[in-house]
């Protein structure tokens, strides 16, 4: 089986950090497969890292402390408003629609019945009439206030 | 808004010269924040850089890197020393980029193409740019896959154990010392290929 780890690994790793190595730690990197891949990854690594940094960071500008501090606390309450306001807009429509539905068609029956029977509450059709066309209106009312109350959790489960 | 400002902080309590000289809570709020310019001063550049090595996108890089000092500073943990506050950071850079990795493949297509584009990039101004750049070792760095990337950099680039790495990652110590064989083996394995194929260019 493959050699994996080697028991002075972490010692050589901390010589090469320190950039000294001892002379029995060479002699033994010079015969251990492990620590030589070490070696070549560990200074690789850190040739590429320099090299890259001269070349990538003199021209990046990075977001001043107190900014990243403010955006940090500030975001929280600015994107709570901004999730409720999103997911109960879709419940403002259907809310104002239902009630105007509901108003003009309770104006529009007592209009109607005023009208035709005269005193509308003596009316035997209306006795008959009234209660199954509520349960209607706030069947339809209930059950569209329902559907747009899934979607606005739904979307505002995207949202978070 | 301030009971929010107490708590992220309370590295900032742990720390000994915060505690000599608390008088109030506002002050000790503009300790915190000292505090945190000082950490953020000394490490965002560094941390930048990081991100953007294994993401190879500056866009991406941005966000992750902005997302992770958010994600830092509202954390409720409690941090005992500027080495602790650095390996919180990276655990959660790390996780942030495994998810932009994971989200879908329209995004991984992006990733690449951003990794192809800072390539081209780096083609076009070598020549003309002062400091001797090698394509050849970002090249080489990009052939490996961005977690062998993050973990060798964690490794030997910053410096950390097996025992932090594998706290950052949230993976057992014995899997992740495979992990780590593995991927510095495989960047062996480039490295000597190149040096057979020429020498390595850098």
């Amino acid at each position: 089986m493959k050699k994996k780890i080697c028991p002075l690994e972490k010692e050589v790793m901390e010589g090469l950090g320190e950039k000294e190595l001892k002379p029995e730690l060479q002699k033994h990197i010079s015969q251990c497969p492990v620590c030589k891949d070490v070696v070549a990854v560990h200074t690789w690594m850190n040739r590429f890292k320099e090299k890259a940094w001269k070349t990538d960071m003199p021209k990046k500008d990075l977001p001043d402390a107190r900014a990243v501090w403010d955006g940090a606390f500030a975001r929280k309450g600015r994107t709570d408003k901004k999730m409720v306001r999103k997911a109960l807009r879709p419940l403002i429509f259907p809310q104002v629609l239902s009630f105007v539905v509901f108003i003009a068609g309770g104006i529009f029956l007592a209009a109607k019945g005023i009208l035709k029977f005269g005193n509308i509450f003596d009316s035997p059709v209306l006795t008959r009439v009234l209660p199954f066309f509520l349960i209607l209106i706030s069947m339809v009312f209930f059950s569209v206030i329902f559907c747009v109350l899934l979607l606005a959790l739904e979307k505002r489960k995207k949202l978070v | 808004m301030l009971s929010s400002l107490v708590q992220p902080l309370n590295l900032a309590l742990q720390k000994k010269d915060l505690e000599e000289d608390q008088h109030g809570t506002l002050y000790m709020e503009e300790n915190r924040k000292e505090i945190w310019e000082r950490f953020y001063e000394k490490n965002s550049r560094s941390f930048w850089f990081y991100i953007y090595k294994i993401c190879g996108n500056e866009q991406t890089a941005d966000d992750i890197f902005q997302e992770s000092f958010y994600k830092f500073l509202k954390a409720k943990v409690s941090i005992q020393n500027e080495k602790h506050m650095q390996a919180y950071l990276y655990r959660i850079a790390y996780r942030l980029i495994l998810d932009r990795i994971r989200r879908s493949k329209v995004e991984k297509k992006a990733f690449e193409e951003g990794q192809q584009a800072y390539l081209r990039n780096i083609q076009k101004e070598g020549p003309q740019s002062e400091i001797p750049f090698s394509l050849d070792m970002e090249k080489t760095f990009k052939k490996l896959k961005p977690k062998e990337r993050m973990l060798l950099w964690l490794a030997y680039v910053e410096g950390y154990n097996y025992e932090e790495i594998a706290k950052m990652t949230d993976t057992r110590e014995s899997s992740l010392k495979v992990q780590l064989f593995r991927a510095r083996e495989k960047l062996a394995r480039i490295l000597k290929r190149q040096e057979l194929q020429g020498g390595i260019r850098s």
